[in-house]
């Protein structure tokens, strides 16, 4: 287990890490999202050790990361694909992870087999594309076949076939017992992959739970289709809901549920073509949640054109 | 099995880290040719110019052997730096760091590869370097040095020993500075242009710091003879130690509490 007490991180001026309290626990794949730049990557380094924490502590089944005995046996992490030599081949990147931990050369060749790299081992890892260097990372995290796995951002630049492995393989890592904490600024994406999410912005914990917990707890909308659109509209909106014109035959209800829509329309004697209660997707949830928490946000205009 | 990371196996993986690049072993030969091979060649025109000359102008065989190792210098400087900054510019002291937390231990296993690896090619050189200028000297009768001689044993084996403490210098600064631009940059300031502008200024206050100048100790502890305005080539040695020593600490101090 992962456990974060207070943990912040503050440079100069900016709060990258704020305050954060979460106990990461075996068994489940646990996401951890948030927007680029809400402190995801940052939280990591400090669970590696790599960043120190200014005030707050971060412990690995009760222990500091410096005090692991062989760390790559505890602790897998794939941080960036990018962190290693480009000029040393994929199996002599990992045979020297393998060396300072006393891990056997045969699981060197396991683990790259493992990831589907073994007919470009002896390749330069700077010849790799983004994908085979996210295929490279996740051998690093397993060669000390650890009970507890950290990937940063590990789905990007893999093609649907190596998401679709990826989503796979951390669900069966998660079902051996471990740890697996998947960091993603893609809520669609986590929603195949965790049971748990934590979900950040700016620094600071907005949300922790069961994802399916957090569908739920979204407010939804229903969609109504009706000849008499303006009547019910207007009835509904005396009523107290929000309502939005799709079309002239169509409105969109927010904060309703198709009952209480249903029975707007009965009380005004309006006949109803169509009644279908819209569920808030993962996506909706996460962006309502860290609207207010974007780092780098592009213009409203954008946004909404996007749509 | 051991109880923990012992330094034999961060020394190992780092051995295979070094190994394993290609521009090690770029660098490596173009060490081993420019101390060797231009030391041939200048031990070759030096030569010619004395015997064709005259017993008018003064020999140093030592000098001319060795004078390869003025180009070598850079060579180490500049792979003991990017032995450090390598790792910053790829980020790969990230991973690194995730395998070995303990930096000073981390840091010291980069150190004895580096040591070990220059000592054994370093002495090689020099001795190689040696013996063809030897051949040369004597080819033309103009004097050599011997080494059942104590003075120029010394000046030759510390010859490989120089080139260890100035890949140590390199090293320190990349240690403190992360940037190769900025490591390598520094180390030829203090090398090559500090001396010249020293050299510029009036005597009496060059000399006092010119003796203190890594070029100068590096030079001393070769030197058969003995110059009133420098150290002795042990005393040039000791005081060339502690500053690799000394910028070394300093880097693994603050290496300490930065983030990786």
């Amino acid at each position: 287990m992962i456990q974060l007490k207070n943990l912040t991180k503050r440079y100069d001026n900016v709060v990258a890490v704020n305050d954060l309290t979460v106990d990461i626990q075996p068994g489940v794949v646990t996401g951890f999202l948030g927007p680029n730049g809400s402190g995801k990557s940052t939280t990591m380094r400090m669970i590696l050790g790599l960043d120190r924490p200014t005030s707050g502590s971060v412990t690995i089944d009760g222990k500091n990361y410096a005090d692991l005995k062989f760390p790559l046996r505890e602790v897998g992490a794939l941080i960036d694909a990018k962190a290693l030599h480009p000029g040393r081949s994929a199996r002599n990147h990992l045979l020297s992870l393998a060396a300072t931990n006393n891990i056997p050369k045969k699981r060197v060749d396991e683990v790259l087999d493992i990831v589907g790299l073994s007919k470009v081992a002896r390749k330069r890892a700077g010849d790799f594309s983004l994908g085979m260097g996210q295929r490279l990372g996740i051998a690093g995290a397993l060669l000390g076949d650890p009970q507890i796995l950290l990937f940063d951002e590990p789905v990007n630049g893999l093609d649907p076939e190596g998401i679709r492995w990826v989503r796979e393989f951390f669900r069966g890592l998660a079902s051996e017992g471990r740890t697996v904490f998947v960091s993603s600024h893609l809520m669609s994406e986590m929603a195949l992959t965790a049971d748990d999410v934590i979900v950040i912005g700016r620094g600071k914990l907005i949300r922790q739970g069961k994802i399916t917990d957090l569908t739920e707890s979204a407010v939804g909308s229903v969609v109504v289709r009706s000849p008499q659109a303006d009547a019910l509209g207007a009835a509904l909106r005396q009523a107290g809901f929000q309502v939005t014109a799709d079309n002239e035959t169509s409105l969109t209800i927010g904060g309703a549920t198709s009952e209480q829509v249903g029975d707007v329309a009965h009380d005004n004697n309006i006949a109803l073509h169509e009644l279908t209660p819209q569920r808030a997707s993962l996506e909706d949830v996460f962006m309502e949640l860290t609207a207010d928490s974007v780092e780098y946000s592009g213009s409203q205009h954008t946004t909404e054109e996007a749509k | 099995m051991s109880s923990s990371i012992s330094l034999a196996s961060s020394t190992k993986a780092e051995w295979i880290k070094f190994r394993s690049l290609r521009s090690s072993i770029y660098s490596l030969i173009t060490l081993i040719g420019l101390t060797v091979g231009l030391g041939a060649l200048i031990t070759f025109a030096i030569a010619k110019h004395y015997a064709d000359r005259g017993g008018d102008l003064t020999y140093d065989p030592i000098a001319s052997s060795l004078a390869g190792l003025f180009f070598a210098q850079f060579v180490v400087g500049v792979m003991g730096a990017m032995l450090m900054t390598g790792e910053y510019a790829t980020t790969s002291i990230r991973t690194s760091l995730a395998a070995f937390p303990r930096r000073t231990e981390f840091i010291i296993s980069k150190v004895v590869v580096l040591v070990v690896t220059l000592l054994i090619v370093g002495e090689a050189m020099v001795f190689v370097s040696y013996f063809i200028g030897h051949m040369i000297e004597a080819s033309y009768n103009v004097p050599t040095a011997s080494l059942s001689n104590g003075a120029t044993w010394r000046a030759v084996s510390f010859g490989g020993v120089e080139l260890v403490l100035l890949s140590l210098l390199g090293f320190g600064l990349g240690l403190l500075l992360r940037r190769t631009a900025a490591a390598i940059a520094v180390f030829v300031v203090v090398l090559l242009v500090a001396p010249i502008l020293l050299n510029i200024l009036p005597s009496s206050w060059g000399e006092p710091i010119l003796r203190w100048m890594p070029s100068n100790l590096s030079q001393g502890m070769m030197s058969l003879t003995r110059d009133a305005h420098t150290f002795g080539p042990w005393n040039c040695l000791i005081i060339l130690a502690l500053y690799a020593i000394g910028l070394v600490s300093l880097g693994i101090v603050f290496f300490n509490r930065r983030d990786a």
